[in-house]
């Protein structure tokens, strides 16, 4: 059961996040962050979280109990690895990266390895979209996919989640989980041949991701 | 002719989309990641070996990590003069309760024998005793939970998880809990009453007793959202969302027993509510909990327009109430569901007036929606 967690937010006097702000060398930014500049490293958070908060959602579901823990590991294990972004891929795709292993160390540290995924609850904060018909089926539709996934080898179901649904290519697949290149692709490949094979032998799942493809 | 798609596009396609649909970080969330980035910050410009310490740390021990670089904090010997937030005790995480989140330089917590104060983000524990100055305070706890605190309000955290419970001295406090879990409880207790939630929005409040409101109970419950379960003198109520408790009391909400330095005003001359008896209101406060709770019932009851008008004339009539920023909120929702454009508007004139209020979220979430 969730224990109560810690929430440190801004003071009272500091400003909202800006709505824009000007794009910044992404080299000039990191290396104001090791300077030390906390500024820096708040603009960079602020930057990367959507990206962050994807991928660990892609990864676990919405809702998550431990979602926000996960990203803020993340952001520190950023910060402390700083030097090893060479540039040859964006910021963004980065801390995706980043947060993805922290996952993938997260799940296989709690010995969910029959376990990918959990129910979660929605929070406060939740944004109270209106709810279509069309989107509350396509909710449906995840869960369904996310229990086929659940049924299977978290090696081979994280494989495809971080490709299929991350997309990271197999290199980086490779880099997050720990393997050689090689094995990726043969867990991409496993993964991917599972799923298709349990969706088809599930008729009314099929028809419904049929039909919302259907639906436009 | 299109090709189709496959299954595992398909089932690909629906798992991105609920990924990419999930709600923005909260602003506890985001003020926590770059708290801990800030510390790892710290850390960095101290040791460079002790990045790859911390960096193995990480690795190895994951969310325990985490949480000893934002729960603990033990300030290093040169940190001990500039770190803003002292940690008393090397707490453990377990024991923490909730988190600062807006404070007043005024406000003190009593914890042992000792007094500290209370600066955002400051951790708070079981049976810490909170003090507020002269303006309200915000505490955080599980899931977006948080409790308002007014001014001169005096509570203490009696028990964390899973039984969160509160006592409440004196003041009055706002509550909004998330959806408990488990065995978790969320119980706010005073001289009289013993208040429990799961899900919901309520204020409970201090006041003078008076026999011929609820056989002269010293509290004063108005719910807000979703229902809450009042227990007093052996007996069990469900309040509902838009009602109050004791029912039909218009009771002035004085942060007492003990005597107050702040005078009571004289009475106003709004009309007494429908709900209340016939006696007229002693003081604004009382006539400002009655307007506030008869919007919630006209909202409940599907008048979004009557409960506007209401809340704007609770606004106009008493422009100081403590309910102001709770009823700014209610009414950008209201006027959203009314009239989209004025509702942006009401929500811009929310987030000017409470740049980091309770509703900042919804309020964000208004303005964004075109």
């Amino acid at each position: 059961m969730p224990r109560a967690r810690l929430r440190l937010v801004a003071s009272e006097g500091e400003p909202l996040a800006p709505p824009s702000t000007p794009p910044v060398d992404d080299g000039r930014l990191l290396a104001a962050i090791r300077a030390g500049d906390q500024g820096a490293a708040s603009e960079l958070h602020d930057r990367l979280r959507p990206r962050v908060d994807r991928t660990i959602r892609a990864l676990l579901g919405g809702g998550h109990p431990e979602h926000d823990d996960l990203a803020q590991q993340t952001f520190v294990e950023i910060v402390l690895s700083l030097e090893r972004w060479r540039g040859e891929c964006s910021l963004e795709t980065w801390g995706a990266t980043i947060a993805a292993r922290t996952v993938w160390k997260f799940l296989r540290k709690r010995g969910l390895e029959r376990r990918v995924f959990r129910d979660a609850g929605l929070g406060l904060a939740e944004p109270k979209a209106p709810s279509s018909a069309r989107m509350l089926v396509a909710r449906d539709v995840a869960s369904r996919v996310r229990a086929h996934l659940d049924a299977m080898a978290p090696d081979k179901a994280q494989a495809f989640l971080l490709h299929d649904v991350c997309g990271f290519d197999a290199r980086e697949v490779a880099g997050i989980a720990g393997i050689s290149e090689a094995a990726a692709h043969a867990r991409i490949a496993r993964g991917r041949r599972e799923l298709h094979e349990r969706l088809a032998e599930d008729p009314d799942l099929r028809g419904v991701l049929l039909d919302l493809e259907d639906g436009g | 002719m299109t090709q189709r798609r496959s299954l595992i596009e398909l089932a690909a396609s629906v798992l991105s989309a609920e990924a990419e649909r999930g709600p923005g970080a909260t602003e506890d969330a985001r003020a926590k990641a770059s708290a801990a980035m800030g510390s790892a910050l710290r850390r960095r410009q101290r040791s460079p070996r002790l990045r790859w310490a911390m960096a193995g740390t990480l690795a190895i021990a994951g969310a325990a990590a985490a949480v000893v670089l934002v729960g603990s904090r033990a300030p290093a010997p040169h940190e001990t003069v500039s770190d803003p937030h002292p940690s008393p005790a090397p707490a453990a995480v377990d024991t923490s309760v909730a988190t600062a989140l807006a404070s007043d330089a005024a406000t003190r917590v009593r914890r042992g024998g000792s007094e500290i104060g209370l600066p955002p983000g400051q951790t708070l524990h079981a049976a810490d005793r909170v003090v507020v100055g002269g303006h309200p305070v915000t505490l955080g706890l599980f899931r977006g939970t948080r409790l308002t605190l007014d001014p001169a309000t005096e509570l203490t955290l009696a028990s964390g998880a899973p039984v969160f419970t509160f006592d409440l001295g004196s003041g009055g406090a706002r509550a909004d809990v998330a959806k408990l879990r488990g065995d978790e409880r969320f119980v706010v207790r005073t001289a009289d009453a013993e208040i429990e939630v799961c899900g919901t929005s309520f204020r409970v409040l201090r006041a003078e007793p008076r026999p011929s409101c609820g056989g002269g109970t010293t509290t004063r419950l108005i719910v807000l959202e979703g229902i809450v379960a009042v227990r007093s003198k052996g007996v069990e109520t469900l309040v509902h969302g838009g009602e109050s408790w004791p029912a039909g009391c218009a009771e002035p909400a004085t942060h007492s027993p003990r005597p107050s330095a702040v005078a009571l005003p004289k009475p106003s001359a709004a009309p007494a509510p429908s709900s209340a008896p016939a006696a007229a209101p002693t003081s604004h406060l009382a006539a400002e909990n009655d307007m506030f709770a008869r919007a919630l019932a006209q909202k409940r009851a599907g008048d979004a327009a009557s409960a506007v008008a209401t809340l704007d004339e609770l606004l106009a009539l008493h422009a100081s109430t403590t309910l102001a920023q709770s009823a700014l909120a209610e009414r950008m929702k209201l006027l959203y569901a009314i009239d989209p454009a004025r509702g942006r508007a009401a929500a811009l004139d929310y987030l000017t007036r409470y740049p980091n209020g309770f509703a900042r979220s919804d309020a964000q979430v208004i303005l964004e929606a075109r």
